[in-house]
């Protein structure tokens, strides 16, 4: 693998890295948008069960996705940066603020991700009002 | 080859070298980077110039809207005026949030962008500096023509949103509402040449040793602010394309009584308009960031979780456009799912305006109230007022009841004037010195600010309660019996307070602003790289950075930096240059050649804001002239940017010699059009919303049967056209021959792959055209063509950089190693046939999967 070809891998592996949290958040929120916008349309009756549970499955595992990268982020970051290279090429300082951003990123995601699904527990997945 | 990664940086790296400079080198960065005399400034390129150029044409449009504002409040002040009719109201209130929004907010700050980021970064200028310069006279000539609209009956009357069906043509005949369409579109285009500079210059123009760890706040907030715009006004580019084509082919996307949905240019014109605010809040929070820890002479208390904050809010922020939207039925979950988002980015908020008070109060020295603290402060309440207030509206139920009155008015100049133009005020008094020889009068600043600070709260604050109690936005007058009159006078006599407030300002301005180099260095006794004397060149050397606050924390960096004893002291090809270093570690890469003064880019933006503005009148042909010319002008400004790498290489201190041309992944231009391709995708990603979103509205409008649909064989002709083109394209990089020689292979690849684009493109129109879809039937098959149109701009782009690659062949100057334009051509052509390829896919695949 050449430098050059490296370098870009490695940009984008700690970009991917650095930004889950926020990326899942993304997806989570497309996620729930398009299934109620998608589902409602071709049948509003039919989707008050099947939006409700699609929901809360993609939002339970999104949740655990996101535990995890608090709980993993330096060894995700080292990942992200080729451990071997990390001491050649990379400042202790810059490992340390990148893992930290990595986790109160995906810390801020959870909170969002949260807010968002509980929605489903108290609202119809098509209508305007609760019976 | 050198170690593409970046030449290591260390402590004990040789520098500062104590070696006395050549005097002649001081002389020589001084002529290279000299200011072209008299009129011909205007075809400077120098981040200085333009940026004092474009902020002052910002500031110009600010006060201009802001005379407007007071037109209005003039009207609104007793019950029942008419000192203006309802007409010239409705443009009045649509030009002034129009100016304020896209000719004031965006352009002033990324005027700061260009402004103070190469000072901060100790860059000589930022990568793309005739980019820039194309961005500002774009935008002053766009802007000059869109406002001027006011004067001459022609001005929108549809408000800064310019909501469909009132925008049709059925309702807003003539050409006023065009002028915003093609104007505000064209200014999108020119914010967009500029984030595309910010990014790649924040990025990849730190001085060694800044790695994004020490990288300061102001350039994470652009770093993230131009990311934003990248993603966020192509919806509106989108938007406003359909919405002309409309008005004036007929095609039909917002017309119920065809399929399509007003309501779409709504989740469009918001999906860009509400990351909008953050876009102009973000840079101004990175200013405050800046400003508060020189205030308080202490560092910036949570820095990493500020960083944080302004990450996250870049994201939520695009999860809140439907909160504009509550009241236009849309179901309850999906209106919790945006209520959610727009409560959840109080939080990152929230942590930046704690940060700030925690960082003053942890100061160890009595606060100086100097005008920059003082519209900090003022910043921190009208914001956090603002916040609240968002916050409130945020909540379905009481958005319901505040929508469209006067308490959405209050909330969101709380939010624009306490999030942007306290904190812009703060920076004009705090960076002026870096640019002027005097400082601005502190007595005429604290006038400046109390004046403002009252005249707002006074204007805006009884707005909520006139709102709560009923009185609806955008009305031109009202009755006597409603009890509006006594919140209006007040409102109107705080606006006078304002304007006053404004204009002490413009006369501190007048008295004190001399542009020069000669004024107090750091007078704030900051402890950011701004703050290096520097002239034209920007810094004498580049130095090496070892924290945060290096003029805090590296005793003597100021007199090592002019006495040349950093990096590139000099100017080793003999013209204008800068370092270029890694993005993560911001290790020096390779020497960036630049361009200076030129004419092309001028020529260039005069003609495509032509072509836009004759557009708007319908003078088609001209117009296309003017944008023929403008194509032609963009050539001959890049034709001698790749300059190839026979300067180098060059020794630029400290022991490190590097390369003047790199290409691949590692040059500045390949960042460039990487960013231009993301554009392209979110152009394309709204496109695909809006395809999807309608078919939800009106399926009905769908195909029902094969016979109405575009036939298989003839996409997977397209396919295949589309297929080869990549192959052609490909084997053109490896057709290269070695310098010194050429491969008339090359040429020929270029061009097939450029004929087999344009081939797929024209065999997929004709394929609809034959089985009868007509754009002007239904929005269905406006949307099928809609793909067509927007792969051909892209295609078309690629068939001008194809023409451009084999001239170059021709002219000798495309090989192996000097082969920037190539890859460039070819990533453009990559993204173009996978976006054809994606669109093929849905025209083809997505009815037929519908129908089952």
């Amino acid at each position: 693998m050449t430098g050059d070809t490296l370098q870009k891998e490695q940009y984008i592996r700690l970009t991917l890295f650095g930004l889950s949290g926020p990326l899942l958040w993304v997806f989570h929120f497309g996620f729930v948008y398009i299934v109620q916008l998608f589902l409602c349309a071709l049948s509003a009756e039919a989707a008050e069960t099947s939006v409700k549970v699609l929901i809360a499955a993609v939002s339970a595992v999104i949740v655990l996705a996101l535990i995890l990268l608090i709980v993993m982020a330096p060894e995700l970051t080292a990942r992200a940066l080729h451990l071997q290279d990390v001491q050649r090429h990379y400042s202790r300082n810059t490992f340390v603020f990148l893992s930290f951003m990595t986790r109160a990123l995906a810390g801020l995601s959870l909170v969002a991700v949260i807010w968002s699904a509980l929605a489903v527990l108290f609202l119809p997945a098509c209508g305007m009002y609760t019976s | 080859m050198p170690d593409i990664r970046g030449a290591n940086v260390n402590a004990s790296s040789a520098l500062p070298n104590p070696a006395p400079r050549d005097p002649q080198e001081k002389e020589e960065l001084l002529r290279i980077w000299a200011s072209p005399p008299g009129w011909r400034l205007i075809s400077d390129v120098n981040n200085r110039v333009i940026g004092l150029l474009y902020m002052g044409a910002a500031l110009t449009f600010f006060v201009l809207a802001g005379i407007l504002a007071l037109v209005m409040r003039t009207q609104l002040a007793v019950p029942e005026n008419s000192l203006v009719s309802q007409e010239l109201y409705n443009q009045l209130f649509t030009v002034h949030g129009t100016t304020m929004m896209f000719l004031f907010a965006v352009p002033a700050v990324e005027a700061l962008g260009v402004l103070l980021l190469p000072q901060m970064l100790a860059a000589r200028d930022l990568p793309f500096p005739r980019l820039g310069a194309f961005a500002v006279w774009a935008y002053i000539i766009g802007g000059t023509v869109f406002f001027s609209t006011i004067f001459y009956d022609l001005a929108p009357q549809g408000g800064w949103f310019m909501y469909p069906p009132l925008t049709l043509s059925e309702y807003s005949p003539g050409n006023n509402a065009d002028f915003w369409l093609l104007g505000i579109g064209f200014i999108e285009i020119s914010a967009i040449a500029g984030a595309i500079e910010i990014i790649v210059g924040v990025l990849r123009t730190r001085p060694p040793g800044m790695s994004l760890d020490k990288l300061p706040v102001f350039a994470w907030a652009m770093l993230i602010f131009a990311g934003m715009i990248v993603v966020a006004f192509p919806a509106v580019i989108l938007a406003t394309m359909l919405l002309e084509i409309e008005r004036s082919f007929g095609w039909v996307f917002f017309s119920a009584e065809h399929g399509g949905d007003p309501l779409l240019w709504q989740h469009l014109f918001w999906f860009f308009g509400h990351p909008e605010v953050y876009i102009i809040f973000l840079p101004a929070a990175g200013l405050v960031s800046m400003m508060v820890p020189t205030i308080a002479r202490t560092p910036l208390v949570g820095h990493k979780l500020i960083v944080v904050a302004l990450i996250a809010t870049g994201f939520f922020s695009f999860g809140l456009w439907v909160h504009h939207m509550f009241t236009t039925g849309i179901p309850a979950l999906s209106m919790a799912f945006f209520s959610a988002a727009s409560m959840a980015v109080a939080i990152p908020s929230g942590v930046q305006i704690f940060s700030w008070i925690a960082t003053l109060a942890s100061s160890r020295q009595r606060i100086a109230f100097t005008p920059p603290a003082l519209f900090i402060l003022g910043m921190l309440f009208i914001f956090t007022v603002g916040g609240l207030t968002g916050v409130m509206v945020a909540m379905v139920p009481f958005d319901w009841q505040a929508h469209d009155t006067y308490f959405i008015v209050a909330h969101l100049h709380y939010v624009l004037i306490g999030g942007m133009v306290f904190p812009l005020f703060a920076t004009y008094y705090y960076w002026a010195p870096m640019l002027s020889r005097r400082l601005l009068s502190e007595r005429m600043g604290k006038w400046c600010f109390w004046l403002m600070f009252i005249g707002f709260n006074v204007a805006f604050l009884p707005m909520h309660v006139v709102g709560l109690a009923g009185m609806p936005r955008r009305v031109w007058t009202y009755g006597t019996e409603s009890g509006f009159g006594i919140y209006n006078l007040v409102s109107t006599l705080g606006s006078y307070l304002i304007g006053i407030g404004v204009l002490i300002f413009i006369i501190d301005l007048v008295r004190n602003f001399r542009v020069g180099a000669s004024g107090p260095v750091n007078p704030w006794k900051a402890g950011t790289l701004e703050w290096l004397p520097g002239d034209v060149y920007s810094t004498r050397s580049i130095p090496i950075v070892k924290s945060r606050e290096p003029l805090w924390d590296q005793p003597g960096l100021t007199e090592e930096v002019e006495r040349g004893q950093h990096y590139l002291p000099n100017a080793p090809t003999g013209g204008r240059e800068t370092l270029i270093t890694s993005p993560i570690e911001a290790k020096p890469q390779y020497v960036m050649q630049m361009p200076g003064p030129g004419w092309a880019h001028v020529v260039a933006a005069v003609l495509t804001a032509a072509c836009f503005l004759l557009l708007t009148i319908k003078a088609v042909t001209i117009a296309l002239v003017c944008g023929v010319g403008a194509i032609v002008a963009c050539l001959v400004w890049v034709w001698e940017l790749d300059k190839g790498p026979g300067a180098g290489p060059v020794d630029i201190g400290g022991g490190i010699k590097l390369p003047v041309y790199v290409p691949g992944s590692s040059g500045h231009s390949w960042w460039a059009m990487v960013i231009v391709m993301l554009v392209a995708g979110s152009l394309f990603f709204s496109y695909i919303f809006s395809y999807l979103y309608v078919w939800t509205v009106s399926p009905e409008y769908w195909p029902q049967g094969e016979n109405q649909l575009p036939s298989l064989e003839r996409g997977f002709t397209s396919a295949l056209l589309f297929a080869l083109a990549w192959l052609a394209f490909w084997a053109s990089r490896k057709s290269l021959a070695q310098p010194g020689s050429k491969n008339p292979l090359t040429p020929l690849l270029v061009l097939g792959g450029v004929l087999l684009s344009v081939a797929g493109v024209g065999n997929e129109v004709h394929a609809y055209y034959q089985v009868g879809i007509d754009p002007t039937e239904s929005t269905y098959a406006a949307l099928v063509y809609m793909a067509s149109v927007l792969n051909g701009q892209v295609i078309l782009a690629v068939v001008i950089m194809g023409l451009f690659v084999v001239a170059r062949h021709v002219a000798g100057k495309l090989d192996a190693v000097r082969c920037i334009s190539l890859e460039n051509t070819n990533l453009l052509a990559y993204y173009a046939l996978a976006q054809a390829l994606v669109s093929l896919l849905l025209i083809h695949g997505f009815p037929r999967g519908v129908l089952g």
